[in-house]
């Protein structure tokens, strides 16, 4: 699983929750340990970067009208 | 003259109420009683019952165009106050009342509308815990519906641009007071619900009990209830409670409420990522630390299995040295002795050996003479002793047989 600019913020904690369960795990096999470490950091560089945006967006939908006239 | 009097049942009911329709008292009349038998007439959407107190009662008829605009329920037993005219149905000649409006004996009409709608709809489960949506932990897009001019949109901007500025927002506009409202509402909330929104905000600023009531709107509340998306409502101040707050997911108290509650905060999170991260870092560094420890103790183990085997081929060797010496020495031995033997042998033949005991060599022309007969007269002949050597001639020659064993005839 790699990190894509699409992932959820949700995703990514999710997952980072994951690899560092999964990390503090002996039965993990050292190569995938590694691996996970790597993905670990691509995670929470995406977080940061997610968090980082510093600026609120607001749109104004333009409302249907005719759908609902009382 | 008696025949001149006699009238039609018909004539005398149109008498009568023309007399009731020309008193003014009866034309505009305020009434105070109790509903009973309340029976709504379906097909035609009037409704009919009587109005009674202790010792009277009157019968009533309230017309759909009436009923309509009543924003609750009559129900048998309710005290109301009527307003209405006293007239007469000519055809069944019952004087009775006909309704314009009523409102709630005791409390208002409003309030009695909201407590039928919410009793009702809570019992239909629409605000059924059970049936609350959970709210997204990090929704990346907000719907937020509510007027589009007005603090509300401001406030919310406010708190989501300081909390979790990463969220966007889309604003839903809709009016949210008067008779247009109930249905922009619902029309913005439907809207925002298809767009795929991960939460949305219902929300409006404080006001009275009629400025909040399109919020009170059994269609928004219905609409609300079949939402996929997760809404949070928050309509007018803090004690305010809209049936649009009983049938959302989460109220808040006010809008601001709503939107700290929409999104985490921000700077929350990013210790927790940083946590996680500290938490990926150590995990990794331990369990590098523990693959270190085995690392270190499998070569330990390694370099001692190899001494303990070194040890063993060198012991080995030094037997098979000390073998291959002794095997050495057993092979050598018996020739030295019989080396011995010959060195021994060889000096017995050495001719300076029996020089030493005494005897000559004597040497003739062609050689080593061996006997007196291969000499001849006046030979010079040349003899060795152990010390050294003389010269001379022969002057007689004897082969008289030579020497025996044991005696020296001269």
């Amino acid at each position: 699983m790699s990190v894509k600019k699409t992932m959820k913020f949700e995703e990514a904690m999710a997952r980072l929750e994951e690899i560092v369960a999964l990390l503090g795990d002996q039965a993990t096999p050292l190569d995938q340990a590694l691996k996970l470490y790597g993905e670990a950091s691509e995670l929470s560089a995406f977080c940061n970067a997610k968090l980082g945006e510093a600026r609120l967006r607001l749109v104004t939908v333009e409302r249907k009208d005719g759908e609902d006239t009382p | 003259m008696m025949e001149s009097l006699i009238l039609t049942v018909s004539q005398v009911n149109r008498y009568v109420k023309s007399l009731l329709d020309g008193d003014r008292k009866l034309a505009e009349v305020l009434i105070r009683g109790e509903i009973s038998n309340y029976s709504d007439h379906y097909r035609s959407g009037h409704a009919y019952f009587t109005l009674k107190d202790e010792g009277s009662s009157i019968r009533a008829a309230f017309f759909r165009s009436y009923r309509e605009r009543l924003p609750f329920r009559p129900q048998d037993g309710m005290g109301v106050i009527i307003r209405g005219q006293v007239s007469l149905y000519e055809r069944d000649g019952a004087y009775q009342l006909y309704v314009w409006d009523m409102q709630p004996d005791g409390v208002g009409a409003l309030h009695l509308a909201y407590e039928q709608l919410k009793k009702r709809l809570a019992e239909e489960g629409l605000f059924d815990p059970a049936a609350k949506k959970p709210l997204p932990p990090f929704p990346e897009t907000i719907g937020v519906i509510t007027s589009p001019t007005g603090a509300v949109i401001q406030d919310i901007c406010n708190v989501i641009g300081r909390r979790y500025p990463c969220a966007g927002l889309r604003l839903y506009p809709a009016s949210v007071q008067g008779s247009q409202a109930a249905g922009e509402l619902r029309a913005a909330l439907r809207q925002a619900d298809r767009d795929g929104c991960d939460l949305l905000i219902l929300a409006r600023g404080g006001g009275s009990l009629e400025d909040l009531w399109p919020f009170n709107d059994e269609g928004l509340a219905r609409e609300i209830f079949a939402a996929r998306t997760p809404i949070i409502s928050a309509v007018g101040h803090e004690t305010d409670f809209t049936i649009a707050d009983f049938a959302a997911d989460l109220r808040a108290p006010t809008p601001s409420a709503a939107a700290e509650l929409a999104v985490p905060d921000g700077e929350r999170l990013r210790l927790t990522v940083q946590g996680l991260q500290n938490a990926a870092v150590y995990g990794i560094g331990q369990r590098l630390a523990v693959e270190e420890q085995r690392l270190e103790r499998l070569s330990l183990e390694r370099k001692e299995r190899m001494e303990s085997l070194l040890k063993r081929r060198e012991q080995s060797l030094t037997l098979l040295r000390d073998r291959a010496a002794a095997l050495g020495s057993a092979l050598l031995e018996p020739k030295e002795k019989r080396l011995a033997i010959a060195a021994g042998k060889l000096s017995a033949l050495n001719p300076m050996g029996v020089l030493a005991r005494g005897y000559t060599v004597t040497m003739g022309e062609k050689g080593i003479c061996l006997a007196a007969g291969e000499l001849a007269q006046g030979e010079e002949i040349v003899t060795l002793f152990r010390d050294g050597r003389i010269r001379s001639r022969v002057t007689e020659i004897q082969t008289d047989g030579g020497i025996q064993e044991g005696q020296l005839k001269l």
